[in-house]
């Protein structure tokens, strides 16, 4: 238990002190958030790598999200894409009715502090219900309904999207002004949810595209802050109550752990990051200003499995080295499939997928791992200075003896 | 009279989905994992059939072609279930009790899906492939005209299921599979080789599996590798509705989604099958979570 020592508050005789620390640390963080922000498109001119750079930020969300309630709480969760979507789509639509109040103009720094906040917090609150929804019936149970109903969730909530379809004419204004009974109830609900867009995706009430209110200072700003919650909620007595479920449920019930109770909790806190995640990503900066139903199918769910075993289950830092891999893993792809080389190679032979490939070897990797180390590369250890200082010198001193022995 | 019409498609439908989720029954019985490989298994083995019918002949040679190919799927099928459960689930058994026992088989569960999946993407690639037209043609029964092939399905369903009640009820296979199911430990006390009645299991759960896409096919869809995905969860809800780990409840959930399925196309309402389907999942697993079918049993500390 090194590691739960780090974080245990120090015991200073001068608690204001320690506040103060933490209040400058905050303080630090967010200038430099804010400096990134304003200075990054000179730092990095190509928009492409700015967008890889917060969308590894993003995805280290995901990550953090799934890894609670995939490590900590040890359920299954793998329909984690349908909360990003709805977290998604939420944002995407609050977003663009804030902008369209502003005025419409371009998306503004001073602007932002409105709309980020106001839209992530309907994202979070949509995601957060969703995972009441799915959660409440599917981990009251003994077994691993959770992993079979989000799978079935997150299905639903991409094809429901993806395929709602209204002739032209009408509108859900219209629809909803002609409610009665039953019937039309659900389809004012499918006019409403054909305006999404379907399967060309949202792009704002006039098609112009979500705007992009969340730069780098959001993003980095966020992730850096909900990394810290993420990293207390482990060490919390919370996180402690939900990891000794995740061991032994009965004996953590008969001490007075209330199983049902930490699951859904922890469920449900697992959506909402998902759907903060999510908020920020359709309303990213240099991103893709229409938010699809496609970018949220079961392989995404499945990149963020991935992210979270490969790392450690359970690990915070494991989940966010997991994010940043496999987001620059799925770019690295991209970059591969657009080469000359590749083209032609596809040309010849048709069936080449290089992202089915990269799928094969994902899957193949995560077996083989949980065959053969089903902790993940970092288990449930922390990647913190002072453990690599501890490898370091464990490492030195195997050296030292070696050298000893050798004469 | 479109009801009825309804009625019969939707059990011939409710007879695919039923083959489909005895396989996750049984698995889950023995094993108590669910097995997110079988969706898959049912894909595969809907390709294969097609490459089989197809190389015996289509539609010049019929019922050579139909019957053979489908005998001859269902072995592939049991194969590749052998396989799956070699690779992906044998070397985590007997791990000892630690949290991560609990996980790790789903992982490699869910791993094997992907896996298998784009592995058809990549062999198959992802476009749409049609069956034969084997089953053409109708039958008239009294008043009403069913299609031969949602004769043939059912038929052959209703037969399947007797055998498979047989199978488990009377041989020495099926009382090694229940006794696995009611407990691993004393089953093994007792001389059951437990690795080659779980083999068997997946085998007879794969073939099964198999005979029911290769008719899902020929009925009305085309083949392609995200089919697994599509027919799984529908078949999966079946069989926790009828209630997980029994036969029968599997052949009874099965049933219902289908003709709730079918009915639910005389309605209104245009969104498809699984969003209802999913809701019955959830108002199954609050109110009755043990299925129809299935028994509470309470765990002992």
């Amino acid at each position: 238990m090194a590691e739960a020592r780090t974080v245990e508050p120090s015991p200073s005789h001068e608690p204001w002190r320690a506040r103060l620390r933490d209040l400058a640390v905050v303080a630090v963080v967010l200038v430099l958030a804010f400096v990134v922000d304003q200075t990054l498109d000179r730092v990095i001119p190509d928009s492409s790598v700015r967008q890889l750079l917060m969308l590894a930020a993003c995805n280290v969300l995901v990550a953090l999200s799934l890894n609670v309630i995939n490590g900590m709480a040890g359920q299954f969760s793998i329909g984690h894409a349908g909360f990003v979507a709805i977290g998604a789509y939420a944002s995407a639509i609050t977003s663009s009715r804030l902008h369209e109040r502003f005025g419409a103009g371009d998306p503004t720094f001073a602007h932002s502090f409105l709309v980020v906040p106001t839209s992530l917090l309907v994202s979070a609150l949509c995601a957060g219900l969703a995972g009441l929804f799915v959660g409440l019936p599917s981990l009251r149970l003994k077994g691993d309904y959770l992993a079979i109903v989000t799978l079935g969730f997150a299905e639903i909530v991409r094809l429901t999207i993806g395929t709602a379809q209204i002739s032209a004419d009408e509108t859900a204004g219209h629809a909803w002004s002609e409610v009665h009974g039953l019937g039309s109830f659900f389809h004012a609900i499918s006019v409403s949810i054909a305006g999404l867009g379907g399967q060309n995706g949202y792009a704002g009430p006039h098609e112009k595209g979500v705007p992009a209110y969340a730069g780098p200072f959001w993003i980095l700003g966020l992730t850096f802050i909900l990394g810290v919650v993420a990293w207390r909620l482990k060490f919390s007595g919370w996180g402690r109550a939900l990891r000794a479920l995740r061991e032994d449920e009965i004996a953590a019930a008969a001490v007075g752990v209330d199983p049902t109770r930490y699951k859904v909790t922890s469920f449900v806190i697992s959506s909402v990051g998902a759907g903060i995640a999510g908020g920020l990503i359709a309303m990213m900066r240099d991103g893709n200003p229409t938010v699809q139903p496609e970018s949220y199918n079961f392989q995404s769910s499945f990149d963020a499995i991935t992210m979270v075993i490969l790392g450690g289950s359970g690990s915070v830092t494991g989940a966010a080295l997991g994010g940043v891999f496999v987001t620059f893993s799925v770019k690295l792809i991209e970059l591969v499939q657009g080469t000359n080389a590749v083209q032609s190679l596809k040309r010849s032979a048709e069936w080449l997928d290089l992202n089915a490939l990269r799928m094969i070897v994902y899957a193949a990797v995560l077996i083989a791992l949980m065959v053969l180390r089903p902790e993940g590369l970092l288990g449930e250890r922390e990647l913190t200075l002072r453990t690599i200082r501890g490898w370091l010198r464990a490492r030195q001193e195997r050296r030292d003896r070696k050298a000893e022995d050798k004469p | 009279m479109r009801v009825l019409d309804a009625l019969i498609t939707g059990l011939a439908q409710g007879a695919m989905i039923a083959l489909i989720a005895l396989g996750y029954t049984m698995v889950y019985g023995v094993l108590k994992l669910i097995n997110f490989a079988h969706s898959e298994i049912f894909m595969m083995s809907a390709f294969i059939g097609l490459f089989l019918i197809t190389m015996l002949g289509g539609t010049e040679h019929p019922l050579l072609a139909g019957v053979g190919g489908t005998l001859m799927a269902m072995v592939a099928a049991a194969l590749i279930g052998m396989l799956v459960e070699r690779i992906a689930y044998r070397p985590l058994r007997n791990r000892g009790k630690s949290s991560l026992v609990r996980v790790t088989p789903l992982v490699t569960a869910l791993g094997m899906s992907v896996l298998l999946q784009n592995l058809a993407q990549l062999m198959f690639t992802a476009r749409n492939r049609s069956y034969p037209q084997l089953l053409t043609g109708s039958l008239s029964l009294g008043p009403l005209s069913v299609g031969t092939s949602r004769v043939v399905i059912l038929l052959t369903a209703v037969v399947v299921m007797v055998v498979l009640e047989l199978i488990v009820k009377r041989t020495w296979f099926g009382k090694a599979m229940r006794a696995l199911s009611a407990n691993e430990e004393a089953a093994r006390l007792m001389g059951i080789n437990t690795s080659r009645v779980i083999s068997a299991t997946f085998a007879l759960g794969s073939s099964l599996a198999a005979l029911g896409s290769v008719l899902f096919c020929l009925d009305q869809s085309p083949v392609h590798p995200s089919l697994g995905l599509v027919v799984g969860t529908r078949a999966f809800v079946a069989a926790v509705l009828g209630g997980i780990g029994s036969i029968t409840g599997a052949m009874l959930g099965g049933l219902l989604i289908g003709v709730l399925g079918e009915l639910l196309k005389l309605t209104s309402f245009s969104g498809g099958t699984d969003i209802p389907a999913f809701l019955v999942l959830i108002v199954v697993l609050l109110v009755r979570p043990a299925g129809l079918l299935g028994s509470a049993r309470a765990e002992k500390v």
